[in-house]
């Protein structure tokens, strides 16, 4: 079968087998290793991309379904002001993580950013926790994307505009 | 010896971005049997380019025999556990690779095994340590109480955040393999051994580590042999990264662990006996055994001084994988007993907790495993501060009343909040093949840059500052001006096994006297210069040292509500205030006290693994309740001023926050709660692991 879909802005053509998956596609076909295929279950949230704006699983992602879509992956999001925002407000903030969930975690960061709506404390560990990672310092990374969430929206985070 | 040159060599950050160009994959066949006796390996036709390895194929020898036990390279006649490697298969393409190991069969005459450490034959013994000082049998016998107590910690896993694996190609006349793993040069004689080669032969090359709570100090020296047997055979880089799934199987996970206490306390409360008993479930091999149980043993009376203490500590092997260390090796689960048992131990006494802590705490000259304790344990500063900001007493006394007072005696109070002091052991070393004397070298070069080389690597961005900080202060150097070389034992001294606080005990220290040394040599020796310091091992001759000197200090509060429809515990709140040293970075070292508190927390109340009938199955690991960041409560953290050396804080957390939830949970439920992860109770934690 051959997949045709926009990834990190630029389209893309290859053959695959339909139920291939989308984060081994990335990695393998693509070169693509920000990232990982740890657990091939959905679990982890180290294999998120953005697709069609939202933030998923890529290994959940059978490679038919990516046809017609725009996928961006961590390198697609480094260029992005959000990505700057998150990891300017994690780097200020002391939230740094270990090296393996970095570009997940701040992809789960920049997805609210990017939602620009105020969500609470609780919405935005909920976002965070779809990244599974033992090094991170809850409050620490809480503080960051309130911090980019107020840069980004300007004002005060959670005062009314 | 293989002499092709291949590409793609330089250093790698995650073993699992290791370059493809002309590799080949590996994938494992293991054992469907927990015990019994290979009756014939049968694989499948495979295509050109794709090749079987069995035992009869390794170059050298069949068994690693580095770690405290001998460990086959891939079994051959026996198999010890289900999921043991004994056939590989090496291709070029990873799917048919996988699909050659599902299609390769492995017969074996199964035997009965045994996976339960309790009931267990002296001849399954495989490590034991004890000790005794002062006459036990006496002092229990004219003690005013004597109280028994029985505590629990089952198997977890370390989840690190890269699954375990290697890579292995050459480069002209030497091996190189690339290793996520906590001692590189354990891993390079392993490797050696395995090819049959000199270990100058062998390079390895450590690669990003992650929180890996000590779950790669041995077992990737294994996946190493094989990597490097398929890269000799095939003449190709290979790379063998396990599934996560596989990895959460096969590898090692803590040891479950069963600590029992007779304690005798006189009229007015004060220990006078103790007669302490810990059994560790090493699984096959029992690697570390020998650390393992002498490491627990030395922390059965905790904080506490103690006139008549005797311990008997075992490990034992059974039919399960290789069960191994997790953050303290063997500390974590005894320092959970002992701090639940102080609380049965004021109760019975009639004594608020921290009361019987005050009054029991080791003191200078105290009696601690038999040896006068020099510096008594700083429980008055460290608790001090800790009740003042946690409310301790007030809610103590508050749950204490709601318990006693409650309308219904059937329900549960439902508030509760826990108390746990103890110590974290100083950096050690481990009993065997350890760097007896762990290096670190420095070198200035002409261009002013300084290259700290050790083999111990940093491991987060606040220990490679700390590390560069205090370089560049001795050297009046920029920060930037200083580089900490990747890890390689071609490339860095020995420095043994990241483990046991090393890179704050040990390295830092090295690297500040390192650079001390050549800031004196600095302008009257012509550059490069290059210093070596090495910690001299501690004489066996010298007098015998109380276990808690030297230690770090820690002590926890946690506060625990329940839900009043199901009575799942609710955790309000978590204080820690520790006493280290002189801290190298506070803020750093917050955030890390910070961090592990929440992790500890999640390996309390999540995160079970039921192995009581055998090892893990795949349906194990989706049930495996990972904790989550959302799932932390507001934690405080504080330091309590020190001008010691600076000490390790990495296992603190481990050892007193499963205590003081367990010590909160236990008030809030009007019932002791002695297991632990808590979800362990509904499986049945009266079974044996």
């Amino acid at each position: 079968m051959i997949v045709e879909f926009i990834l990190n802005g630029e389209d893309v053509s290859l053959k695959a087998d339909p139920l291939e998956r989308l984060s081994d596609l990335l990695r393998e076909r693509f070169g693509l290793t920000s990232l990982m295929s740890d657990c091939r279950e959905g679990v982890c949230g180290k294999c998120v991309v953005f697709l069609d704006g939202l933030l998923v699983n890529s290994c959940m992602v059978p490679a038919f379904k990516a046809r017609g879509t725009e996928v961006v992956t961590y390198e697609g999001f480094k260029s992005t002001d959000s990505y700057a925002t998150v990891e300017r407000s994690f780097r200020e903030a002391g939230a740094e993580l270990c090296g393996f969930c970095d570009s997940a975690m701040y992809m789960a960061a920049g997805s609210l950013i990017d939602a620009a709506s105020r969500p609470s404390e609780e919405e935005i560990m909920e976002v965070l926790s779809s990244v599974y990672c033992r090094c991170v310092t809850p409050s620490r990374a809480l503080g960051a994307v309130r911090t980019a969430l107020e840069s980004s929206l300007g004002g005060k985070y959670g005062r009314a505009r | 010896m293989k002499t092709a040159r291949t590409s793609g060599l330089s250093n790698v950050g995650r073993l699992s971005d290791f370059p493809l160009l002309d590799a080949v994959y590996v994938g494992t066949v293991r054992s469907p049997a927990s015990r019994g006796t290979i009756r014939s390996i049968s694989v499948p036709h495979l295509p050109r380019g794709y090749r079987s390895v069995t035992a009869d194929d390794i170059p050298g020898s069949a068994r690693i025999d580095y770690i405290g036990a001998s460990v086959p390279v891939l079994a051959s006649g026996r198999v010890a556990y289900r999921g043991e490697p004994v056939a590989l298969i090496v291709g070029p393409d990873r799917l048919r690779v996988a699909e050659a190991v599902s299609m390769t069969a492995v017969r074996v005459d199964e035997e009965p095994a045994s996976f339960g450490y309790e009931a267990c034959e002296s001849t399954r013994v495989v490590a034991s340590y004890a000790a005794e000082s002062g006459s036990v049998e006496a002092a229990l016998a004219k003690a005013a109480r004597v109280v028994d107590g029985e505590y629990r910690m089952g198997p977890q896993d370390h989840y690190y955040p890269e699954p375990q694996g290697a890579a292995a190609g050459f480069d002209y006349d030497k091996l190189i393999v690339f290793s996520s793993t906590q001692w590189p040069f354990q891993t390079r004689d392993a490797v050696a051994q395995a090819l049959g080669v000199g270990k100058d032969e062998v390079v390895v090359r450590t690669t990003e580590l992650g929180s890996h709570l000590d779950g790669k100090l041995w077992y990737p020296s294994l996946l190493a042999c094989h990597a490097a047997i398929a890269a000799r055979l095939s003449g190709k880089n290979a790379l063998l990264v396990l599934s996560r799934t596989d990895d959460f199987m096969y590898t090692t996970k803590r040891a479950p662990t069963l600590v029992s206490y007779r304690a005798g306390l006189d009229e007015s409360g004060r220990l006078v006996a103790m007669d302490a008993s810990v059994m560790i479930n090493a699984g096959a091999y029992a690697p570390f055994g020998a650390a393992l149980v002498e490491r627990a043993a030395k922390a059965v009376a905790g904080a506490y001084a103690c006139p008549a203490l005797r311990v008997s500590a075992l490990a034992v092997s059974t039919d399960l994988p290789p069960m191994g260390a997790f953050t303290g090796l063997g500390t974590g689960p005894v320092a959970f007993a002992v701090e639940r048992l102080a609380e049965d131990l004021a109760d019975a006494a009639g004594m608020d907790p921290f009361e019987w802590r005050a009054m029991n705490a080791a003191r200078r000259g105290d009696p601690t495993f038999g040896v006068p304790l020099r510096k008594g344990s700083p429980l008055e500063a460290v608790c001090g501060r800790l009740l003042a900001i946690s409310d301790y007493p007030r809610k103590r006394s508050s749950f204490e009343l709601i318990r006693k007072r409650r309308p219904d005696p059937s329900s549960p109070p439902g508030y509760g909040i826990g108390l746990a002091f103890g110590p974290q052991r100083p950096a050690a070393t481990l009993s065997y093949r350890d760097a007896q004397s762990p290096s670190v070298e420095v070198t200035l070069s002409k261009d002013s840059t300084l290259t700290v080389r050790s083999s111990v690597a940093p491991g987060s961005g606040s220990v490679t500052r700390i590390w560069k900080r205090i370089a560049a202060t001795a050297l009046g150097l920029q920060p930037d001006a200083v580089e900490i070389a990747s890890p390689s034992t071609d490339g860095t001294p020995d420095s043994g096994p990241n483990a046991f606080s090393r890179r704050i005990g040990v390295v830092t220290r090295l690297i500040g006297s390192a650079c001390e040394g050549l800031a004196s040599k600095r302008f009257r020796e012509a550059l490069p210069i290059t210093i070596k310091k090495t910690q001299r091992a501690r004489s066996s001759r010298a007098a015998p040292e109380s276990p808690l000197e030297d230690s770090s200090w820690g002590a926890a509060v946690v506060e625990v509500e329940l839900d009043p429809v199901d009575s799942s515990p609710a955790v309000r709140g978590i204080w820690i205030v520790a006493k280290a040293g002189r801290l190298l970075s506070p803020e750093d070292a917050a955030k890390a006290l910070e961090r592990d508190a929440a992790v500890a927390l999640g390996l309390c109340v999540a995160e079970c693994l039921d192995l009581s009938a055998g090892p893990a199955e795949p349906g194990d690991f989706r049930r495996y309740g990972l904790w989550r960041a959302k799932d932390a409560p507001p934690i405080r953290i504080e330091f309590v001023d020190d001008d010691a050396d600076p000490k390790g804080i990495g296992e603190l957390a481990y050892s007193l926050v499963p205590a003081a939830f367990a010590n909160a949970l236990s008030q809030a439920l009007d019932s002791p709660w002695n297991s632990l992860p808590t979800c362990r109770r509904s499986e049945g934690a009266d079974r044996d692991s």
